[in-house]
């Protein structure tokens, strides 16, 4: 086991090294900041004055080795729109995009697991036909759409919630919704084939031939072996959530990481992007690995030897 | 262990939630504002930008201010101003202005901020006021500015150079003084979060009298169609960047309105006569491009009626505007005839850049104007792009005669002062920023425009500028654009033409 985690965090490292390459050279590629300062009665000179004041004169590579010693010091710079040290601009907005990823997280596994266990159960009844609608909907509604049509029906018409914003309870309640509707729909197509795989099996023939209730057998010993590909699926899902929470937390103005990142790529405000990049894939690779270790948990069988 | 932290993490966030919602106080008259994004920074001499400027015109004041129709130069931190000659400017200041932390405004905080803007690190506003000189602190109350080029554009630009308190702005970091400003404004600055909320509270010592409204709040709101959401809600009161699509729901609400003003911003057709595409080159055929666009016809059906027809760059409020050239009238038979004559009877192709982040509905507007180019022989192949690409493309390229711009886009250019000599020497004047045309007369001109100080020569020098902008159309100018906005009915206001909403001009029905 403990061979298994260093190995595996030593993964996790070279990725995210990986990852702050591929930002450093997509977004010098995306465009030029420079231009968004200078002002329109420059010259070229003052252009090449700012792209100087902002270090962006060099070469790539040397840039490349700045940034990185940079990093390694702890120093992810100062965001070029806001002036202020790009971590804690970053930091600041991490508890927001965690409430509202946990939250989605929180909604969409039961919804999710209950969906598909009433489908397995009920298989090709009128419930199961519903349950599946239900999913194969919230799979194909994007998730941008979905919320803009929360936002219009429950904000802007019955004005039960606000419409976007931050701060109470209710604020949460639609975008963790549209958030969590596509995981929610995954988790229930999952669990709906995982449970009527299971509940072939001998075992369960011979759990009900013991006499157990159907409940019983459903809980104890049909559900926890389905669940290893449902955890194995919403932990990948999970960073998919991060990934997700960009677009819902833009629309409902939430502010997270996700909209400061879109903000800061209209910008072109590099060391926002870089460092927002960089605790998104922190989050996503160790979320993973969290994941991975988890299954020892679920299923005796699995052993990291 | 993990699920312990995993709680506690999500027992923390929900606190922090509680208490900023525990943390509304009272609310007095308050009216909530919904922006397109964050202000940058409360620094007025280190960013601006659009959102910049709600911000910023809001807590300070220059020397002199600018009315919302952008005409009038009206006093303000100076009560009066005299040309003492062509590079010197004498002002009088206010006396028993006070900054919000209670620091006295002197002349001293005039030489101070001047001294602060022209810092070569405050990287876009050195260049904006590259042209001063010395400043010489008289007395308390009287300032000497001096120019080191004649610019008779100078009183204009100073609505834009906000003062800071020296002492405060001194004994704070830069860093600080950007999240917690102060300036003589009408309101000060009570809270800011960022993504979240802009708090502002009426300055009870205003020297132009406290505002009737105690309260703007000012929310970041990326997304157009959640802010047209909060207004309809009535979480908003007012709602910047207004789609055009959403105004006949907006006539429809008898509790909401929109507001409308000719913006600052001239939309155009610009094109890169330096090396661009071979027909281009030849005037007539750019003649025969401006007759052939009908820009009424564009304006109503596609931009709901919001615009207003231009013949130049030059708009109506700016220093030497002529109504001596009325915007090209649509003829798709003479513009055939120019094309004939040109040598192009059958027309030719050419591919034309365009954005909707460039101009309001960009794309459409292209497509609208390669159609009406398309009716008389000039097949247009539009090409939509992100915003970035434009910027990076057109915005100081290195080498403006390379050939590695598309040869025909759509721009559009915001003046911020009446004067004309910034979009002139951006966008025409050869080495401009944005500009692709090369012509040594109009250059002198130009310069000519940019440094007369006698009214009567200044105005007979633009209206040559104009007449070779008409004629020779280094730019096909289309119309002025409208800035539109959604306002609840309880509010009493009208949108200004320079884009900023001032809790100044806002009271409650």
């Amino acid at each position: 086991m403990g061979r298994y985690v260093v190995s595996r965090s030593l993964q996790a490292v070279f990725v995210i090294l990986a990852v702050l390459v591929v930002t450093f050279i997509i977004v010098r590629a995306v465009g030029d900041p420079s231009r968004l300062l200078v002002s329109p009665e420059g010259s070229r000179e003052n252009l090449a004055q700012i792209r100087h004041v902002l270090g962006l004169d060099a070469p790539l590579q040397v840039q490349f080795v700045r940034f990185v010693g940079d990093v390694v010091r702890g120093d992810f710079g100062k965001s070029f729109t806001f002036g202020r040290p790009a971590l804690q601009l970053v930091l600041e907005r991490v508890p927001a995009t965690l409430l509202l990823a946990l939250t989605a997280l929180a909604l969409a596994v039961p919804t999710g697991i209950l969906l598909g266990m009433v489908s397995a159960v009920k298989r090709n009844t009128i419930y199961d036909n519903l349950a599946t609608t239900l999913a194969v909907l919230g799979r194909a509604v994007p998730n941008f759409w979905l919320s803009i049509m929360l936002i219009v029906v429950f904000g802007a018409y019955l004005k039960w919630l606000p419409p976007s914003g931050y701060g109470t309870p209710l604020h949460i309640i639609m975008p963790s919704v549209a958030l969590s509707a596509g995981l929610a729909a995954i988790v229930a197509r999952l669990t709906r084939s995982s449970l009527l795989e299971v509940m072939s099996q001998d075992f369960v023939r011979t759990a009900r031939a013991k006499g157990l209730s159907e409940s019983r057998v459903l809980t104890r010993h049909v559900l926890r072996n389905a669940l290893i590909p449902i955890a194995t699926v919403v932990g990948l899902q999970a960073g998919h959530l991060l990934g997700g929470a960009i677009i819902t937390e833009t629309i409902f103005a939430w502010p997270g990481v996700g909209r400061l990142l879109t903000q800061s790529i209209y910008n072109y405000d590099y060391p926002v992007v870089q460092t927002s990049v960089f605790i998104i894939s922190v989050t996503f690779v160790f979320l993973n690995l969290a994941i991975d270790l988890l299954y020892a948990l679920i299923d005796p069988r699995i052993r990291y030897d | 262990m993990r699920r312990n932290s995993f709680i506690l993490t999500l027992l923390a966030t929900l606190l922090l939630l509680g208490s900023v919602a525990h943390a509304q106080g009272t609310e007095p008259t308050t009216v909530t504002i919904a922006l397109t994004d964050d202000p940058p920074s409360g620094d007025p001499h280190k960013t601006r930008g659009a959102n910049g400027g709600h911000l910023l015109f809001n807590l300070f004041d220059g020397l002199v201010a600018l009315s919302g129709d952008m005409t009038t130069i009206m006093p303000a931190l100076a009560t009066s101003w005299e040309q003492v000659d062509d590079l010197t400017w004498s002002f009088t200041l206010r006396e028993g202005v006070k900054f919000h932390n209670g620091e006295p405004f002197t002349a001293a905080a005039v030489q101070y901020s001047i001294t602060r803007i022209l810092d070569p690190n405050a990287v876009r506003f050195n260049t904006d006021y590259k042209q001063i000189g010395e400043v010489d602190v008289v007395d308390d109350y009287h300032v000497i500015i001096h120019t080191k080029v004649p610019d008779p554009n100078f009183i204009a630009k100073m609505a834009g150079l906000h003062i800071v308190p020296p002492v405060y702005t001194a004994s704070v970091s830069e860093e600080e003084f950007g999240s917690h400003p102060i300036g003589t404004g009408p309101y000060h600055l009570v809270e800011w979060t960022l993504g979240q909320r802009l708090v502002l509270e009426a300055n009870d010592d205003y020297w132009n009298g406290r505002p009737t409204v105690d309260r703007l709040v000012f929310r970041p709101i990326p997304e157009a169609s959640t802010r047209l959401a909060e207004l309809q809600a009535g979480t908003v009161d007012l709602i910047v960047g207004l789609n055009y699509d959403a105004i006949p729901l907006l006539d429809a609400d008898p509790n909401l309105r929109v507001e409308a003003n000719t913006g600052r911003r001239t939309v155009i057709m610009h094109m890169d006569l330096l090396n661009g595409a071979k027909p281009l080159q030849d005037v007539r055929v750019r003649q025969a491009m401006s007759y052939a666009i009908d820009r009424q016809l564009l304006i109503d059906s596609v931009l709901n009626g919001y615009g207003t027809p231009l013949a130049t760059i030059f708009r109506p409020d700016m220093a030497g505007y002529s109504a001596d050239f009325q915007p090209y009238p649509y003829d798709p038979e003479r513009a055939r005839e120019l094309l004939a004559e040109a040598g192009y009877p059958d027309g030719f192709s050419i591919r034309f850049m365009t954005s909707d982040g460039i101009v309001t509905k960009g794309v459409e507007v292209a497509e609208a104007l390669g159609a009406m180019l398309g009716d008389v022989g000039i097949k247009v192949d539009v090409l939509p792009v992100a915003l970035q690409v434009m910027r990076d493309m057109y915005i100081g390229n290195p080498e403006p005669a390379s050939g590695k711009v598309e040869p025909l886009f759509m721009f559009n250019y915001g003046a911020p002062t009446p004067d004309a000599t910034s979009p002139l020497k951006a966008l025409v004047q050869t080495g401009g920023i944005e500009a692709f045309y090369n012509d040594p007369t109009m250059n002198a001109l130009i310069d000519e425009y940019a440094s007369e100080m006698n009214p009567t020569t200044r105005a007979s020098v633009a209206h040559d500028i104009q007449e070779k902008l008409y004629n020779d159309l280094p730019i096909i100018a289309l119309y002025l654009q409208l800035d539109t906005y959604g306002v609840s009915e309880r509010l009493n206001w009208t949108a200004r033409k320079d884009e900023y909403v001032l809790g100044k001009d806002i009271s409650i029905r």
